[in-house]
Formats: structure tokens, sequence, C-alpha cells
């Protein structure tokens, strides 16, 4: 038993198995990145015609390769091969570090990147930096000095702020809910559609109702999507009266409750739409900014505001998705003559056409349903905390370095002595050449 | 008035004419001309940064008038909502303006090499790139359209500035990297060259059969393949000569050790960033999205590259072999995405 154990131990220490998993990782996250993840397993299917190909798709899940039984085995050997790491070499380097074999002895002379031997007049005190350690043993001066002596603890910081991420992500993904609603404006819901790649999407009910006051789209004159809008309320689901909470959510502000947060993602238009909505204003140089609203069905007549008139009356008598390729348009009757007016190109009315008044064709108003992404994320503080603890490792590894001076002084004579110098770095040792040199440099001409 | 595409031209002359240089100054080998080649280029890299804020400021003009088409109010000059409507839009948000971006983070990343180490070969193949992705630029639509509503956040500066800096530094560790491995063999093989010659054929073939079409993303691709491969025949005979040209062995680690270490650390808080931005913004702080993973596997590359520095003493040819794995990884992870060699995710902003 014991046995088996120490074989296994030893097989996750191992950085081969590291190795291993590293590119057992990258071909996982490649193979995943050529199948839409997002899709169902019946899209997936339309482009399989092979039996067997299908067989080894559904066995090793391609269709949800990050949630599939191997990823999962593949994560898990990576944890398990960074925990033994820190197990079996943390504590070392922890009783090294904090009480380092400060005298210098053959082996760490013969262990060391940097050496020299001098034969000197008088030492330079401090050898090393004012911190050193220095005492006297049988005549001979020792010197010692580390500098950043935890710096090496710096890649376990990092190593455990990645076994933070992953106990998160587990606890995210297994807990969390990540789906969509879709509530028409006026509506309650209560349905979260849960998306499950590669399966049927399941439904999760919240324990209150969220109603959609309001939509509001503002789209640029090319009708794409400038700024969107929910007005939300959240009601429980016995008293349906009044509302816990009221809030207009927009794309990058979300609204959060009962740990559920709710991110204005998506919108649709349902049915046909409801009415044609243009703005009407007064020519002549005091009343181009006044433009006043109208909602108008297709066949509709109304009366300007503001006049009596029977000439000063509007019918929109026909709607083009595409006018002769200058986008959509509306074909107008006023004042016994027909004109269009353009979306894309709201000057073009007052530029053109000769009349009383300026029109300018602002879109069709909709009946919208808005697409609220809803998640929960229990965990996810442990995994931003995983985030800051990386960030501090890595600033720890890479930039400190710990490094070691040793030096000895034996007197040879009455008054030259024997410096024996010495320096052990693990990382930049070009830098930390360059340094040692320095400290050699000093006694050139001595 | 000078637009920022003026500044462009000028600063894309500027490199053409540093290229030459520098490619003339290895047979000529003087110093003062390697100063002039490297002031040129330090010139259009100011040229270049001053394009940037005018087309930041030329975006943040047309958002300005996008705002006030949309929700029909006028914007006080000089306002809070004025200054943050006009600096919303920062000049890296569509294809044309991320090429443009990595060729001046490229240019950076060299420039600070140039001025460290001064190494030959890394300037002419790093300015090539710049100058290509320059090229394709033009050839990219350059009209500035308003933002979507999604990338309207301050995140986005933080993440595509790390995003630059660190796929260019990848990419020049991934250089030295490969004139390390050319430099430690006294010979290349003629099986290696048929090797070579064989696999840029494939793999040019590869991605045009992946994309389904010739564009100028593959050509150029195709292209860089078959200057790599020129070069190593190249080196095949005029061994001494190019293998005297090229820095020391020493040097040449040390560079792709000290670049793919701080592609590794940016790649970190690229990945972090794109966490907190999309957590804030979509409730989601993972989504397996094509480009995220492919910055993914560039962090596990680089990882697995120090790793075995550093406790397999992989330090030579094999984690050369890795940093240049890299620079495959990153086109893939960065390019391939755009191109719809993968699933399409929210990074892909257009592919004209």
């Amino acid at each position: 038993m014991n046995r088996l154990y120490a074989l296994n131990f030893r097989l996750f220490v191992s950085l081969k198995l590291t190795i291993a998993i590293f590119i057992g990782l990258g071909i996982a996250l490649f193979s995943g990145m050529f199948w839409d993840q997002t899709a169902l397993l019946e899209d997936h299917f339309a482009n399989i015609t092979s039996p067997i190909i299908a067989k080894i798709f559904l066995l090793f899940e391609m269709y949800d390769v990050y949630h599939s039984w191997w990823f999962g085995v593949l994560i898990l050997l990576l944890a398990l091969n960074l925990i033994a790491c820190s197990i079996a070499r943390l504590p070392n380097i922890w009783i090294d570090a904090k009480r380092p074999l400060k005298k210098i002895n053959d082996s760490i002379f013969k262990k060391a990147s940097q050496k020299k031997v001098l034969n000197v007049k008088h030492l330079k005190i401090p050898l090393f930096s004012k911190n050193e350690e220095t005492w006297k043993e049988n005549g001979i001066q020792y010197f010692f000095y580390e500098q950043h002596p935890f710096a090496r603890c710096g890649v376990y910081i990092v190593h455990s702020a990645l076994l933070f991420i992953m106990f998160g992500s587990i606890i995210v993904t297994q807990l969390g809910i990540s789906g969509l609603m879709n509530i028409q404006e006026g509506k309650s819901s209560q349905n979260v559609l849960i998306n499950n790649a590669g399966k049927i999407n399941k439904l999760h009910q919240l324990n209150f109702l969220v109603h959609c006051n309001q939509f509001k789209l503002k789209t640029h004159t090319d009708e794409s999507p400038f700024e969107y809008e929910s007005d939300l309320s959240i009601y429980s689901l016995d008293d349906n009266k009044s509302s816990i909470i009221n809030k207009t959510i927009k794309v990058n502000e979300p609204l959060e409750y009962g740990g559920y947060t709710f991110y204005q993602s998506s919108y649709n238009t349902i049915g046909k739409p409801k009415s044609i909505n243009i703005s009407v204003a007064n020519r002549g140089k005091d009343n181009e900014d006044k433009f006043t609203n109208y909602h108008i069905q297709i066949g509709e007549t109304v009366q300007i505001k503001g006049t009596n008139d029977f000439a000063d009356k509007i019918k929109i008598l026909e709607y083009f998705e595409d006018y002769a390729n200058f986008g959509s348009a509306i074909r107008l009757e006023h004042d016994n003559s027909q004109f269009v007016v353009f979306k894309k190109y709201p000057e073009f009315d007052a530029e053109v056409r000769n009349g009383k008044f300026n029109i300018i064709f602002n879109g069709l108003d909709w009946n919208f349903s808005t697409g609220i992404s809803v998640t929960k994320s229990p965990g996810i503080s442990i995994v931003f905390t995983g985030f800051a603890i990386m960030f501090i490792g890595l600033y720890i590894t890479f930039g400190m370095n710990q490094r070691r001076y040793y030096a000895k002084a034996i007197p040879t004579s009455s008054e030259r002595f024997e410096l024996i110098l010495a320096g052990i770095c693990n990382r930049y040792p070009q830098a930390f050449k360059k340094e040692f040199e320095q400290i050699v440099n000093q006694y050139k001409f001595l | 008035m000078l637009t920022s595409i003026n500044f462009y031209s000028i600063c894309a002359a500027c490199y053409v004419f540093a290229l030459f240089i520098y490619v003339l100054n290895l047979g000529f080998n003087r110093e003062w001309v390697r100063r002039i080649a490297t002031t040129l280029s330090a010139f259009g890299f100011l040229t270049q940064t001053l394009g940037m804020a005018i087309r930041w400021f030329e975006s943040g003009l047309v958002e300005l008038n996008a705002y006030q088409l949309a929700t029909g109010t006028k914007i006080v000059n000089k306002s809070a909502l004025y200054w943050k409507i006009v600096t919303q839009h920062p000049p890296w948000s569509n294809l044309y303006e991320i090429i443009i971006y990595m060729s001046w983070g490229m240019v950076f990343v060299f420039l600070v090499c140039e001025i460290k180490w001064k190494p030959r070969f890394l300037n002419v193949f790093s300015l090539l790139l710049a100058v290509t992705a320059l090229g394709i630029s033009s050839l990219t639509d350059s009209t500035i359209k308003p933002l979507v509503p999604a990338l309207k956040s301050w995140w986005i500066m933080l993440h595509v500035v790390s995003a630059s800096v660190a796929y260019s530094a990848g990419t020049l560790g991934a250089m030295s990297s490969f004139l390390y491995v050319l430099k430690n063999k006294d010979r290349i093989p003629i099986s290696k060259i048929v090797l070579y010659t064989i696999l840029a054929i494939v793999g040019s073939f590869g991605i045009i059969l992946i994309n389904g079409t010739v564009t100028k993303w593959n050509l150029s691709l195709t292209g860089f393949l078959f200057a790599i491969l020129i070069f190593v025949i190249l080196t095949y005979f005029f061994p001494v000569k190019i293998r005297s040209l090229i820095p020391s062995l020493e040097q040449l680690d040390h560079i792709a050790y000290t670049n793919i270490l701080i592609s590794f650390i940016l790649m970190a808080i690229v990945l972090v960033t794109g966490a907190l931005w999309a957590h804030y913004a979509w409730g989601r702080y993972w989504g397996w999205d094509p480009k995220e993973t492919g910055a993914l596997v560039i962090w596990i590359t680089y990882a697995m590259y120090l790793h075995t520095r550093l406790t397999r003493n992989w330090v030579g040819t094999k984690s050369a072999i890795i940093g240049i794995l890299g620079f495959f990884i990153i086109i893939a992870g960065f390019l391939g995405v755009n191109l719809g060699w993968f699933a399409n995710g929210l990074h892909s902003y257009g592919n004209s």
C-alpha cells in the first residue's frame, strides 16, 4: 500500500506529467474551438454522416468539450499535479529560506553559478550589502547575504491561485446558473432558459417575477442599434401589485437581485410593426427644430398638429424595406402629391421637396421582447481572489530575484587575505553575472 | 486637414526605408547606419502614435454625431458627457484598427529590443511584419463606425493594450528562437530543408483550404511562411556568412526568454481583464469563446516554455522550438478566429 502511494506520489510530482497535461490541455482547447460549442446536438449531427464518427463524437462529448468527462480528468490531473508539487517542494524551500546555511563550504562553492578566488590587501566592507551578516570563526571572516529569500515561494503562490480559480470555477459551473429570459413589453416571467450545450435546454424557475415595463431602442441611421434598455420591475410571486425593485438595465449596466444578475443582452421584435414613426416640422427658420412625433398606421390619415386646413393632412401609403437600394423608406401623400421619404437620409426631404413641412421618417414601431441573460455565480469571489493572488504571485516570482552571496576571507600573511566569493542565483543568470563582476572588479587594482 | 490615414502613410514610408537600410546594413555593418535606421523607425513609431491619437479623436467625433442623431439631443461642447463620448472609442475597435495597432505593438517591442540589445535580423523580421500589417490594413475597410453597445466599456483599454504588446513580444520571442535554432546547428541537413519546404507548402495550402477562398490574409500568411523558407534555404547555401551575422546564441536565448516571459505575464493580464469585463458586461467570466480559448492556449504554451526551462533545464534548441510553436498558436488564436478557421464568437470584428 505504501509503495503504491509512493509510486502515485512520484508520478504526480513529476514534471513529465505537467508537460503531458499542458499538451493535452492545448489539444483539448483547440479541438473545442473547431466545433461551435453553443450549437445543439442536432446541428452537429446534420454535418456528421458516418456512424462511427458520430459514436466517437458522442463518446468524447465533442459538442461540449469543456464540460466533458475527459476535460474534467485533465483538470483534475492538473490540480493533483499542482498540489503534489507544492507538498513535495514547498516545505524544503521554506526551511531553506528560513534557515539558510550561511557558512560557505566546498559543496556550496561547487554549486555556485558565480565564483572567484582573489588575493586582496584589505576588504571593502560591506562586501555585498548593508544587510549582510558577518562573523569570525577561527580567525576566518565569513560573509553571507541573501536578497528576497522568499521569492522562491512565488511560484507556489501562482499555483495556489490557479487552484483557487479552478475550485471557484467548479462551484460556479456546478451551483451557478446561466440562461436567458425573453420577456415581452408589459409582461412578466419567472422562467429562465438554461443554456445546455448539445443537449435539450432546461427551464429554471425563479422564485419571483420579472416584469418588463418598457423596452426602448435607439438606432443609428443605418438601423443598427445605438443603445437599448429595458425598464424592469421585480415582484414577489404572491403580491404582484407593488414592486420590490425597479431598475432600467442597459448593456454593461445590469440589475442584481436575490443572488441573480440580469444583463441586457438582446432584443427581438414580435409580430408585425405596430405603426410608423414620423416627425414633422414647419418649414422656416424659427421652426426648424420643432419636430412633432406621429405614430401612424399604413393607410391612416392624420391632421398635422396646430393646423385646421384640409390640405395639412398626411397619409402613409406604403412602406418599403429597401427602396432602390437606398434603404427603408415610406411613400406619403400630402397636399395631393405623393413622395418618398428615406430613413437613411433625414435631410433629403428638406433639400429636395418644396412644401410647407419637413418630414422625417424615424422608422417602424414594433412590439419588442427584451432578451435578458440571467446568471447566478456563487463562488465567483473565489475566482476573483484567485486572480488577485495570481498577480501577487507573478510579481514575487518574476519581479523579485532570490540571490545568495557567500564569502570568506582567510588571512594568508599579516597583510593579505585570500577572499573566496560565491553567488547562487536561479533566475536571470546574465544580470547576476554582471552584478557579481561588479563586486569582483572592486578588487581589480588592489 | 491631415487625417490619421496621412500619418499612417508617413509612418509606413518610414518603416519601409528603415527596413531597407537595415537590410543593406546586414552587409555593410556600420553602427552609424544602424542608428539612422533605428531613428527612422522611432520617428515612424511616433508618427503612428500621433496618427492613432488623431484617429481616436476622429472616432470621438463620429460617436458624438451618432449620439446626437440617435438620441436627438445636442451635447454642449466640453461638458462631462462630451468628453465621455469623445474618448469612449479607442483606435482599436475594428479589424482595420486592430491590424494597425498590432503593427504599432510590434514596432514598440522591436524598438525596445533594438535599444537594449541591437540584435541583427530581428529588426528586419519585425519591421517586415509591421510593414506587411500596414499594407494589409490599407486594403481593409477604414471607415469609422460607431461602437456597438457591448464595446462601450473602459475595460477595452487595458484588455487590448496588453493583448497587442503580449502578441508582439511573443512574436519577437519566436523570431529570436527561430534564429537560435538556425545558429545552433553547424549545418542544416538537406532532409530538413525538404521537410520545411513540404511543411510550408502544406501549411499554406492548408490555410487556404480551411478558409475556402484565397484572400489577402491567406496570401500574406503564405508569403510569410515562404519568406521563412527562403531564409532557411539561404542559410543552407551561405552557412558561414549568415551564421556569422546572426547574434550570439546567449543573446538570442536571453531575448527569447525575456520576450516570452513578458508575453506570458501580459497574457495573464489579458485573460483576467477579459474575464472581469465579461463578468460585468455579460455575467459570465469565461465563455469558452474561440478567441478566449486561443488566448488560453497561448498562455499554456508559454507556461510550458517557462516550466521546461526552469525545472527540466530545456535551455537551447528544445525551448526555442516551443518558442517558435508559440508564434503559430498566436497566429491561430489571434488571426484564425477572424479568418473563420473556428466557430464564430464575440471577438470576430469583421472579416473583410
